[in-house]
């Protein structure tokens, strides 16, 4: 009992030494940005690779209490479990509150140490201090939320020799061990470009390297986001069963909105790289999208609104509210009061211009937020005021964000072709031209395969046109640079775009043409549906530790045989279904086992989907991180024709 | 310039009055007893109980009926047992004593079986194929209870368990304002 | 001017719409029933989840709807929006899935629109204030304070009156919009209905109930409790007049309960009203014996039992010797 309680104890006591490591190193960077002072500033790194040690430790002695199923801490005893195989068992730490959380400050003090490094040599400089004043202010507050109200080192009641594992649905897919660490790289990363931001405007100025560096990191916590969601998406299909990739969940919008204010940052920066423009509202973008990671997770952990992943009502909430009420109040004052000094001279002054299209574009990006925060959180608004309660769904957000969709893709295709300061109406009309008819023709190519409807045909067109800009683009590049033509901001920004159009393209495919029919399967007859045959060979019954599944062995198209099965936990009393998918490069046939099953009957109830172009979905999604890494690598300088180029927009 | 200040301004509002709302608002309001179906004709129910023998709610007519939305996991089912079994014992010595009917909720004939084999309770079980009768009454979470007047109309819903006395507290209730 | 490029766009143009609206009005066969469902389904939460339809949601609540609208759309007789009204009249309006096109709630169809003419607008204004402020050529005429803030106070409000209004139509065009009336339905809802009323009616207003009950019989003849309760009404009322009356009255209450039995031999209460009125009007002790043994074997409800305990008790003592 000593030895077991030792290990909360020592759990705390290096959270506490995190918090302290932190707090202090807060203050040194702080004081020694506010007074220049060199000393001062020096201890600064000493309390980050403090408060990292620390991190990595209190992780490290957590999963060691999971691995040894160490009960006598009470998280172990929700989440732990014995018959729970290793991997998952070393997922569990991050399958509730407050290991998440614990896995949040791991990552936070990552990149705090990982800043710390890179700006090693120049802390002396106000910003950097600055910066890392506010790094570690955030990162001492998740180390305050992590010894106080989400500990998971608290000491459970004593004699408990087993628990029952994490949630099942955590259990039976090894996404768990990589979609919520990315989506946290991308989340927590976050962080990271807010922090320059307030240096920015406390400071006062924006000087040379501030872009490149806020870019950088941006744009790499960004393409974690990106991958994170696409992953949740996957996790979605192949475990939940209902054969979609996104639900408007209030957990998905809560990543998906600092996804959205983060991907208008990357594109309105290029403005105030080229111009010097639009600082305050660059600024605002990165406060905006650190805020938005602050108030996404105060929805869904503090029980305010409840879905598959918010775990528990915990006394969490009070804090993450207060934390992002803090945020947004020191934000604005900052704004209100220094965002004149950053201000440059100069103006937009054509529509049809490069810098007019990203204007156009950071409208288009607001109303596509607000759409998704305000479908988020009216239920809550509305059950404040007139207590009742209301669901807002997928149908709300389809509707809205469909056509603010189909008009960045329009925008995606017209943007790059546009000059810098000049109206591009002539040139637009004489570089889009391929670009069309690479719309019209897969226009032309949709209907031939039997597609039909407004919307659905319209992305096609305009992924087409997309296409064929950006690949206009990458072409003449390759054509200057060979290899390197695909390499740098603005070509890898066109892969990107290109992953971006075949996931539009797919999800328009799939959320219009998708069929199901449920059908009862006897061994022995073939039932057909949507041109596939289906045959049921057995339907048998595993059973192990901690739970028995049942499966239906159907071959399709007489090819192998697919199981979908319907698996029931044990000790939990949970049933979870998971479906089988036979993946095509032009359709997914999906199968799911319906309740009731009877295993020795010979009989099964299977629900088919036949899902056009879902491969696609994941192909872009590699497509936009293989862009994305492309971008982040640098270019050699570039020639003065090629920036001259770059400029015209040719 | 002035366009920061605006935003800056109409920014600081929209957050203030969602935090006000919040203060106010307490989250999941909890348990909502109401139902569009009070005060109306129940539902018309037709099914087996779990032995086969045929149960239809019109012909129950003129006698109190209560329906428990049951599973055999779930444990406030399993908590309110006793209260439903002293429920029973009470309503035994009245003279228009109440039929009390177990619906079950997705569960197994099997498993309910066993329940009230350790646990007693000679009422009839309902069986509920494709959970018809929680979704003609609006049931989705188990434990449920439902009271049904002489005349087939609805006049009680309790979500949850229920507490001891409460039944008998509710039964009282009603029967005074059923009048003659 | 008409270079030859312009025209390759405008061809580009026509083409593209054309080949839109053909896409658009094109059928792509039948609407199966499953494809109904899903359409049905997408539209109602899950109760027990939180936004997931129960298109999405494997949760059992959400199984036992999507079988109640499978039903109901087999039966082919309601609509859509009857079957997602079904759903909600018992459910609660909180299984909605679509925000109503009225009331507060279209606010949430509102706002996003009123944002964006509100940004448009902003931007528009930003676009011309630069541009005349690069104009070099002829000095802009600056405008009186009175005068500017005049035409800022008017732009307000015609950009935001143009942002509800645009608002309001998306919200009429793709908020939920009900049928109003609860319960909407079929025959077996009416019936229903009556019969209910016509329970209440019963021991105070006899003549109502009767009439309610004969309403019902004319639309479903073989509704047994119809028959049973109108037989038995008419039966205690006739009680009060004279002997020819009462013969009759026993007659058509012996023909309609009789009737009832044969429709639904299970039904207690028709046994046990036949046993009542055998012995009490009829004087026939041993058939009503027969009678009241079915009816108890049968399990009455309990104010029917009331009526048949005292008679049981009755009639052994009369039958013992």
């Amino acid at each position: 009992m000593l030895i077991a309680s030792a290990t909360a104890h020592l759990g705390r006591a290096i959270l506490l030494a995190g918090f302290l490591a932190a707090f202090f190193g807060a203050f040194a960077a702080a004081i020694g940005a506010r007074r220049n002072d060199p000393r001062t500033l020096r201890l600064v790194p000493r309390f980050v690779a403090l408060a990292s040690f620390m991190a990595l430790a209190a992780f490290a002695v957590m999963e060691w209490a999971m691995i040894t199923r160490d009960f006598s801490l009470l998280y172990v005893q929700k989440v732990g479990s014995s018959a729970t195989p290793a991997l998952y068992n070393f997922a569990a730490v991050w399958s509730a509150l407050e290991g998440s959380i614990l896995m949040w400050v791991l990552v936070l003090a990552g990149y705090v140490a990982a800043a710390m490094w890179w700006m090693r040599k120049r802390l002396n400089e106000p910003l950097v201090g600055w910066a890392m004043a506010v790094l570690l202010v955030v990162l001492a507050y998740f180390f305050l939320l992590s010894y106080g109200p989400a500990n998971p080192f608290v000491i459970g009641p004593p004699g408990v020799t087993d628990g029952p594992g994490p949630n099942p649905l955590l259990q039976n897919h090894l996404l768990v061990m990589f979609h919520p660490p990315i989506l946290y790289l991308g989340y927590v990363g976050m962080t990271v470009p807010f922090a320059f931001a307030i240096a920015a405007l406390i400071a006062g100025k924006v000087e040379d390297g501030w872009l490149h560096l806020t870019r950088r990191w941006t744009v790499t916590a960004w393409g974690f986001l990106t991958f994170g969601i696409a992953l949740g998406g996957w996790w979605s299909y192949e475990v939940l069963g209902w054969s979609g990739v996104w639900a408007w969940d209030p957990v998905e919008n809560a990543s998906l909105l600092p996804w959205i204010t983060g991907t208008a940052y990357i594109h309105s920066v290029m403005v105030q790289e080229r111009r010097g423009l639009l600082r305050v509202w660059n600024v605002s973008l990165l406060i905006a999208t650190f805020s938005l990671t602050i108030l996404g997770t105060f929805l869904t952990r503090s029980g305010v609104l409840n879905s598959v992943h918010a775990f528990s009502e915990s006394d969490i909430g009070p804090w993450l509210l207060a934390m992002f009420v803090i945020i947004v109040a020191v934000s604005l004052v900052l704004v209100y009061l220094r965002g004149d000094q950053l201000r440059a001279s100069g103006a937009i002054d054509n529509v049809f211009s490069r810098e007019g299209a990203f204007l156009v574009n950071n409208v288009l990006f607001a109303v596509f937020a607000f759409v998704v925060l305000l479908g988020t959180v009216f239920p809550l608004v509305i059950e404040a005021l007139q207590q009742r309660q209301i669901v807002v769904g997928e149908p709300f957000f389809d509707r809205l964000t469909i056509p603010i969709g189909l008009t960045m893709l329009f925008i995606m295709a017209v943007a790059p072709v546009l000059p810098w300061r000049q109206d591009g109406r002539e040139v637009m009309s004489q570089r889009l031209l391929v670009p069309a008819l690479v719309g019209l023709a897969a226009l032309v190519l949709s209907l031939v395969v039997g597609a039909s409807g407004v919307a659905p045909l319209l992305a096609f067109a305009l992924g087409g046109f997309a296409a064929g800009s950006a690949l206009r683009h990458l072409v003449r590049a390759v054509r200057v640079q060979r290899l390197r033509g695909f390499v740098g901001r603005a070509n890898g920004g066109m892969i990107v775009h290109l992953g971006v159009i075949l996931i539009c393209v797919a999800l328009a495919a799939s959320n219009s043409f998708t069929r199901s029919q449920e059908i009862d399967l006897v061994t022995g007859q073939v039932a057909t549906f949507a041109g596939h045959t289906f045959e049921l060979i057995d339907v048998v019954e595993v059973r192990d530790a901690r739970s028995t599944t049942v499966k239906a062995l159907v071959k399709v198209d007489g090819d192998k045989a697919y199981s979908p099965s319907i698996t029931k936990y044990t000790r939990i009393g949970m049933n979870v279904g998971t479906p089988s998918v036979r993946t095509s490069f032009t359709r997914d046939v999906y199968l799911t086992l319906e309740p009731p099953v009877r295993q020795d009957s010979g009989q099964a109830r299977i629900k088919v989907f036949v899902k056009p172009l879902i491969l696609w979905l994941w192909v872009g999604t590699f497509v936009m991180a293989f862009g994305t890494l492309l971008a982040v690598l640098p270019t050699r300088r570039r020639s003065i024709h090629e920036i001259r180029d770059e400029v015209s927009g040719r | 310039m002035k366009s920061a200040k605006i935003g800056t301004l109409s920014v600081a509002v929209v957050v203030a009055a969602f935090i006000a709302v919040l203060l106010v608002s307490d989250g999941e309001t909890g348990v909502a007893v109401r139902s569009p179906l009070l005060g109306q004709p129940a539902p018309a129910i037709q099914t087996t109980t779990i032995d086969d023998a045929p149960f239809d709610l019109t012909r129950r007519k003129g006698s109190w009926v209560v329906f428990n939305f049951f599973n055999s996991t779930c444990v406030p089912c399993i908590a309110e047992h006793p209260s439903l079994m002293r429920f029973v014992e009470n309503e035994a010595g009245q003279p228009d004593s109440v039929e009390l009917y177990t619906v079950i909720n997705d569960d197994a004939d099997d498993a309910v079986r066993n329940f009230f084999a350790t646990n007693d309770g000679d009422w009839p079980k309902l069986r509920d194929n494709d959970g018809a009768i929680a979704v003609a009454f609006g049931v989705a979470k188990v434990p449920e209870t439902w009271i049904i007047d002489p005349n087939g109309f609805v006049r009680l819903r309790i979500l949850g368990a229920v507490a001891d006395g409460v039944l008998e507290e509710q039964m009282a209730k009603l029967r005074a304002t059923e009048g003659s | 001017m008409l270079t030859r490029r312009r025209l390759v766009w405008v061809a580009i143009i026509v083409v593209t719409a054309g080949l839109l609206a053909f896409g658009a009005v094109r059928d792509t066969g039948p609407l199966t029933q499953q494809d109904r469902i899903d359409t049905i389904t997408k539209r109602i939460a899950c109760p027990t989840c939180d936004g997931e339809s129960i298109y999405v949601s494997r949760a059992s609540a959400s199984q036992s709807i999507r079988a109640e609208v499978a039903r109901q759309v087999g039966d082919g007789v309601r609509t859509d929006d009857e079957v997602v009204a079904y759903i909600a009249d018992r459910f609660g309006g909180e299984v909605l899935l679509l925000p109503r096109a009225t009331g507060v709630d279209a606010l949430i169809w509102v706002l996003p629109v009123v944002l964006t003419v509100v940004l448009v607008v902003a931007l528009w204004l930003a676009f011309r204030r630069w541009r005349l402020a690069s104009a070099t050529t002829t000095p802009v005429q600056v405008a009186s304070p009175s005068q500017r803030r005049r035409s800022l106070a008017i732009g307000v409000v015609l950009t935001v009156v143009v942002g509800v209004a645009g608002g309001a139509l998306v919200a009429r065009q793709a908020g939920q919009r009900l049928p109003l009336e609860t319960f909407t339905g079929g025959i077996e809802d009416s019936t229903a209905s009556i019969l209910a009323q016509a329970r209440l009616a019963g021991p105070s207003d006899v003549k109502t109930a009767i009439d309610l009950y004969s309403r019902v019989l004319e639309t479903d003849p073989d509704n047994v409790e119809a028959l049973t309760y109108r037989a038995w009404l008419v039966m205690l009322s006739a009680r009060q007049f004279d002997e020819a009356l009462r013969a009759q009255a026993f007659a058509s209450t012996v023909t309609a309960l009789g009737r009832a039995i044969q429709i639904d031999p299970e039904y207690p209460d028709a046994m046990c009203f036949l046993g009542i009125v055998v012995y009490r009007d009829g004087g026939d002790a041993a058939s009503a014996k027969e009678f009241v043994d079915r009816c108890i074997e049968r399990d009455p409800p309990v104010q029917v039992r009331g009526l048949i305990d005292a008679l049981a008790t009755e009639l052994d003592a009369e039958l013992k010797p």
